[in-house]
């Protein structure tokens, strides 16, 4: 038997295996300390246990009992989630973010700093976890993983204001409370008329913003209206409406289409002709400047309103006799306008329109259209196409026009915000693929998320040129493509290009072969993007409204609470439209454009919704006949109507009888007889309420003057004339319950404090009126007494 | 174990001391417990001697696998390369994170893909044991592939191991099957599409019942594609089956095949080599020098009665069982100048190549994660959808025509290299690469002639386009039998035949066509895999796909 004859050398396989083993073990090892040592959050508690306990010692040290301080290691490192099965979300993002719900931990830095605002405590961890408001990805441990800035993650952690489209997850209310952002970005798509076009669901409602077209041939010149449609900036730099990128052919059809809208009443009537002067005191009068640029300021910025469009070139723009008849019916012309309806005469609206025209005419402008050479008039073709194009554009969605309904076309934004990322078409643009990118980039510039046409190998050139150009209406209804060679068919799209004013007149095909002149042709028409199949104008909004717009589209979601139980309750939105006479006289003066009534209208005056616990129905009725301006610093006051007398009896009967809460202020019903105006006098002074309002002259400028002096006005200015004492004990209680937005500082004042302060600001009456006015001071306080004494 | 006999002597003393004694032969039992339950265990200890190593592996039901003595010609890297043994790490390394990983891992399509994540970010070691389970199956596949073409070039198939070659190609079957299946179950995008393609691909064999108008009474496509998901897309019961075949049926079934193939080889007379390293495999001449001290007189008689002419050398035969089996099975080494024993040579040589293997793939798993994409969304397709990386190939076939891509031309290259070792029965020897400097010369040829050939077919489609796009109407049934794929294939068949004519050698036919497969597999799947984008389309680059 041998002795191990010629043995294999195993020298070797031993070194390689003890090696290889080593080198495993080695990388078992380094597995094993990775995933028990270094993972980042492991880091982040440690460095918030050591927070923790030197937070506790100065604690001690300071105020505490001689308690054991916190020692670092109580602290349990481990993973910390908010588990939230019914929303089927596991949310880690406390693993890292510890102290987010330690209002201690403020001072921290991130990760470890607590949650800024009081958010939490409406919105508890437990039940809504992290990622259903800032998305990203709840399960993952490492930052960039959990802050979804991974491939694959659809949903990244939602930045600056974005934040504030997951809101509408739970809160269906129109306003969303504390998004600012987006409650301003949803009204900006009620605004800049998008929901016109495209379908939104039921969140916004669909209004057509722009003016009634039904007779604006009679109302602009056909130059303007020309110029308006090209550039609309170039009339107004604050334009509304956006600009459409169109070829002059295309404008020519629709200007010759608009004109065709006319109303022969106002075409026949004879040319006005009225007075300046008078004109100036009616406009004075009627406060247009409160919703209206009419005037521009040393540093040429507008001064006015911005309710109504400026109006400061219309003369250039407005056929007076159209003037005229809008004065006198605003709103058979605009029904949906917020400008009240005056009762301007016949010859007043003369007036008023001569004073219009003359003073808001940019006479360089009129002397250079002068010497333009006048446009021909329509023809039958241009006004067909402009037929075309005005449905092809979906005008009918921000215009009414008989005869042209609007079709809502557009790509439907229900959903957009959870429409995955892959569909959507990102074109070209070197932008993030994220949906908040996307919908930044397309507002701010739609045409920048496109391919470009190009031409494919193996298709007609022609063939394909011709079904892409755009706008289509142009091109339909010419001749269909002729049959021929290549070159010829080439020659005959440029034609038809030229034609239509797509290109210019002076181009010509290159010589060389027809894929070459294809090419150029391509190049060409790209260049002036009549290949572009986006029919969306550029609104060019600015950064901000441009990030507000993309948060509301954001919040359009498919993704919701998984149950009705994490609704936020609804606010019950009461609409003030009554059918009676005043809802009658209110539709007719529109005065919710200015005032608010509970929750609709407008807070550009006073809120009338306590106001008939408010004033003095007497006063009222003066008032509404001549009205003040209620601030010695303020010349705007509401416009002088001229109310007919049973008009202004009626709506001050009815404000004092139903816009009345006999809650409020009660306290001072039950216990005025305990109040003492000389108390309220020392306190009046004490608390420093001069600072700010002025009696007898003396005071600050801030708020009202409680001793306002209006000559020749029929009753008595004072304050103590105009308020009723329930009102002013209810506003002195807490100012921000009646008017939230109010400065007037709520002091905190004792119960009895209050009725000895109302009782001195009621004390406040114009000595002038005292006498006559004496009966009715008792009855201040009541609702019901009878009619309005003249 | 010492035995007290003073104790025994007097049985009628007092109990304690009978108890005390027994205490302490108690206790030193206790202190030489370890060393009996080792000894008991392993029954020998560290081999000093031949002999003892022989018995060592012989008597060890891991080890015995393998033959007490080895040629030495196996143990050589370049006969096998370890390909065998670093499949069957890897196999190993896959069933015990596969388990690990069904701890935690939910097959429903509500919770795989949060079971993913889980698994990922908060399970101990969870990221590493299926980053470990990623990479080993692709390189397992790999390794099936190269080990069988390894076994090809050395003409291993041959002879006694045409059957261990044919189970090896249905271990290699069943790696693809294992490999795919698993590939649904992290339930991405990535498992959902590849899945949904499969599916189709299952599916195919309707282009040709459809062209023939049989498919309302004999829709084999169908079947098997609802037998595969349990529905008409994938979903909720494809999970559960793909899950049901890739933890139990397809691993158990896999680990019989894997018995057989290991038994086999064994019983083949181990690895193909060679006549230099032993004398030609047709003569009888056995050694039986370790067999005289371990084996079974009676049984040896019989085989060397039934094998050996009387009187030979060692005639003593130890696999006594296989004696009464017919022929010259089991075939073991004849010539002990060309063996060294088992252990420690192959042992070490086993050991530290699986040392190796697992260090690679534990290196794999630390650096590259295994891809997870987004939640399977069936609405919203992957573009381009595409299979598991060793099945790119057959879909570039694919694209031309479902059928011959996805069923004929796979059936007919799995049945056709099944069927080789019955073709070609040469008696040459194995063991040889290439069968020497001629069938060198024939690969060589054979793999420039098929580089040519596939890159020139898939150059002339995509500029040209194939027949549909010259003959609109043309029957899809002309689609079917004449398309880049089968062209390939009928290309293929001609140059073996011709190969075969040429060389007067059925082996060098053989080697002709096993090269042009594995050449135009590896090509179509680089290709694409690197040239293929959106809808299929062909792209130079990853950069010029359309941006979406």
């Amino acid at each position: 038997m041998m002795d191990r004859p010629r043995t294999y050398r195993v020298g070797w396989l031993k070194v390689v295996l003890l090696l290889s083993s080593v080198a495993s073990f080695g990388m078992l090892l380094l597995a094993a300390y990775q995933e028990n040592f270094t993972a980042e959050w492991r880091t982040h508690q440690q460095e918030f246990a050591h927070v923790l306990s030197v937070k506790a010692t100065a604690a001690n040290e300071t105020s505490a009992p001689a308690g054991a301080s916190v020692k670092a290691s109580d602290y349990p490192i481990e993973i910390r989630q908010a588990f939230l099965p019914e929303w089927d979300k596991v949310d880690r993002c406390i693993t890292c973010h510890v102290g987010i719900d330690n209002p201690a931990m403020q001072d921290q830095p991130q990760p470890l700093t607590a949650h800024p605002g009081d958010i939490l405590q409406h919105h508890s961890a437990d039940r809504y976890g992290c990622t259903i408001c800032h998305q990203g990805q709840g399960r993952a441990t490492d930052k960039e993983a959990a802050h979804g800035r991974v491939p694959f993650w659809d949903e990244p952690l939602l930045t600056g204001d974005f934040i504030q489209s997951t809101c509408t997850q739970c809160h269906h209310d129109e306003e969303v409370p504390q998004a600012p952002v987006l409650n301003r970005g949803r009204q900006l798509l009620s605004e800049l008329g998008c929901v016109g076009c495209h379908k939104t669901g039921e969140t916004l409602a669909a209004e057509k913003v722009g003016p009634q077209l039904d007779s604006v041939g009679s109302k602009v010149t056909r130059k303007w209206l020309h110029k308006w449609l090209a550039d609309p900036g170039k009339y107004l730099p604050e334009h509304k409406m956006p600009q459409y990128p169109l070829p002059s052919g295309a404008i020519d059809g629709l200007a010759a289409f608009l004109m065709t809208a006319r109303d022969d009443k106002i075409d026949n009537a004879p040319q006005p002709k009225g007075d300046y002067d008078t004109g100036a005191d009616i406009y004075r009068e009627s406060q247009c400047i409160v919703c209206h640029v009419t005037k521009l300021d040393y540093a040429d910025n507008p001064v006015g309103g911005h309710i109504g469009p400026s109006l400061m070139k219309i003369g250039n723009k407005i056929n007076q006799k159209w003037l005229v008849a809008f004065f006198q019916n605003p709103h058979s012309f605009l029904p949906h306008t917020k400008m009240p309806g005056y009762h301007f005469s016949k010859k007043e609206a003369i007036n008023l329109s001569q004073f219009a025209i003359e003073e808001w005419t940019d006479y360089d402008l009129q002397d250079a259209e002068a010497e333009e050479p006048a446009l021909p008039t329509g023809t039958p073709q241009q006004i067909a196409l402009g037929k075309r194009l005005f449905a092809e554009l979906d005008c009918a969605g921000c215009h009414e026009l008989k005869g042209s309904p609007a079709k809502r076309d557009a790509p439907e934004l229900t959903f957009i915000g959870s429409t995955p990322v892959h569909q959507l078409t990102f074109g070209d643009a070197k932008v993030p693929r994220t949906t908040p990118d996307f919908l930044y980039t397309k507002l701010k510039s739609p045409r920048s998320l496109h391919h470009k046409f190009e031409l494919h190998p193996g298709e007609d050139p022609v063939d394909a040129i011709w079904e892409n150009l755009r706008p289509k209406s142009l091109f339909s209804a010419s001749q269909s493509l002729p049959d021929g060679a290549e070159g010829e068919r080439l020659a005959w799209l440029l034609e038809q290009a030229k034609k239509a004013g797509v290109l210019e007149k002076q181009l010509a095909l290159p010589s060389g072969t027809t894929a070459k002149q294809a090419h150029w042709l391509v190049w060409a028409l790209n260049e002036v993007g009549a290949l572009n199949p986006l029919k969306m104008p550029d609104f060019q909004p600015s950064d901000q409204d441009t990030e507000a717009l993309a948060i509301a589209l954001m919040s359009l979601s498919e993704v919701g609470a998984p149950s009705k139980r994490f609704d936020a309750p609804r606010r019950s939105k009461t609409v003030f439209d009554p059918k009676d006479e005043f809802g009658k006289l209110e539709r007719h003066y529109r005065c919710l454009s200015c005032h608010k009534i509970r929750s609709s209208g407008e807070l550009l005056a006073s809120d009338l919704t306590y106001e008939g616990n408010r004033v003095n129905r007497e006063w009222l009725y003066h008032y509404l006949n001549q009205p003040y301006s209620m601030r010695r610093m303020l010349t705007i006051a509401m416009p002088i109507f001229h109310f007919p007398d049973e008009e202004s009896r009626l709506m001050s009967e009815y404000m004092a009888n139903v816009f009345v809460d006999s809650d409020l202020g009660a306290a001072w019903k039950r216990n005025r007889d305990k109040a003492d105006a000389g108390r309220g006098k020392t306190l009046f002074q004490a608390k420093g309420c001069m600072a700010c309002h002025q009696v007898n002259g003396t005071g600050g400028d801030v708020g009202p003057s409680l001793t306002t002096q209006v000559p020749e006005f029929p009753h008595g200015t004072w304050v103590g004339d105009k308020l009723k004492g329930e009102w002013v004990y209810a506003w002195l209680e807490n100012p921000q319950a009646i008017l939230p937005d109010t400065i007037e500082p709520n002091l905190g004042l004792s119960d009895q404090e209050i009725l000895d302060l109302t009782a001195f600001v009621l004390s406040l009456k114009n000595p002038q009126f005292q006498k006559k006015n004496n009966g009715d001071d008792k009855n201040n306080g009541d609702n019901n007494n009878g009619q309005v004494k003249k | 174990m010492q035995h007290n006999e003073s104790d025994s002597q007097r049985p009628g003393e007092a109990g304690q001391a009978v108890a005390s004694g027994a205490l302490r032969e108690l206790w030193t039992n206790l202190l030489s417990t370890p060393q009996q339950f080792f000894e008991s265990a392993v029954r020998h200890g560290r081999p000093t001697s031949d002999r003892a190593a022989s018995q060592a592996v012989f008597n060890n039901v891991f080890l015995h696998i393998l033959p007490t003595r080895i040629n030495r010609h196996a143990l050589h890297v370049r006969t096998t390369f370890g390909l065998g043994v670093i499949t069957l790490v890897l196999f190993f390394l896959l069933v015990v994170t596969g388990v690990a990983l069904m701890v935690y891992y939910k097959p429903s399509t509500a919770q795989a893909y949060d079971s993913m994540k889980e698994i990922h970010y908060i399970v101990p070691t969870g990221r590493f044991m299926r980053n470990i389970h990623r990479w080993s199956a692709h390189a397992m596949v790999l390794a099936v592939i190269l080990h069988m073409a390894r076994a090809f070039y050395t003409a291993a198939y041959k002879g006694p191991r045409r059957f261990n070659w044919v189970i090896g190609m249905i271990l290699f079957v069943l790696t693809l099957m294992l490999s795919f299946t698993g590939y649904l179950l992290p339930w991405d995008q990535l498992a959902y599409w590849a899945v949904t393609i499969g599916s189709e691909i299952a599916e195919s064999p309707r282009e040709l019942t459809d062209a023939l108008g049989v498919t309302s009474w004999f829709d084999i496509g169908g079947l098997i594609k609802r037998l595969m998901l349990g529905a008409n897309q994938v979903g909720e019961e494809a999970l559960i089956r793909f899950y049901v075949l890739h933890v139990v049926v397809l691993p158990v079934v896999m680990c019989i095949f894997l018995v057989v193939h290991f038994w086999r080889i064994r019983k083949d007379g181990g690895l193909a080599k060679p006549p230099e390293s032993g004398p030609p495999e047709s003569t009888d001449h056995e050694s039986g020098q370790q067999s005289a001290e371990s084996g079974e007189p009676g049984a040896a008689a019989q085989a060397a009665a039934l094998e050996s002419p009387p009187g030979a050398v060692g005639s003593a035969k130890t696999y006594g069982l296989m004696a009464v089996v017919r022929g010259r099975t089991p075939a073991v080494d004849r010539s002990m100048a060309h063996t060294v024993p088992t252990w420690p040579n192959a042992i070490y040589a086993i050991a530290a190549l699986s040392m190796m293997t697992f260090f690679v793939i534990l290196c794999l798993a630390h650096c590259f994660d295994a891809p997870l994409k987004e939640h399977a969304n069936p609405a919203v397709p992957e573009n381009p959808a595409k299979a598991p990386w060793y099945f790119l190939g057959l879909q570039e076939l694919v694209s031309y025509s479902a059928f011959m891509g996805g069923v004929g031309i796979p059936t007919i290259v799995v049945l056709g290299l099944m069927l080789v070792p019955y073709l070609d029965r040469e008696k040459e020897n194995s063991g040889v690469w290439f069968s020497g400097r001629r069938g060198r010369r024939v690969c060589l040829l054979t793999a420039l002639m098929t580089t040519c050939s596939v890159v020139g077919i898939l150059a002339f489609t995509i500029n040209f386009g194939w027949l549909r796009s010259w003959f609109p109407n043309i029957p899809q049934l002309m689609i079917t039998l004449v398309n880049p794929g089968t062209v390939l294939l009928a290309l293929f068949m001609g140059w073996s035949f011709a190969v075969t004519k040429q060389t007067n050698s059925t082996r060098m036919g053989a080697l002709a066509v096993f090269t042009c497969f594995l050449v135009a597999f590896a090509i179509l799947t680089y290709f694409a895999t690197v040239y293929r984008g959106p809808n299929w389309g062909f792209y130079w680059s990853h950069s010029d796909w359309p941006v979406h």
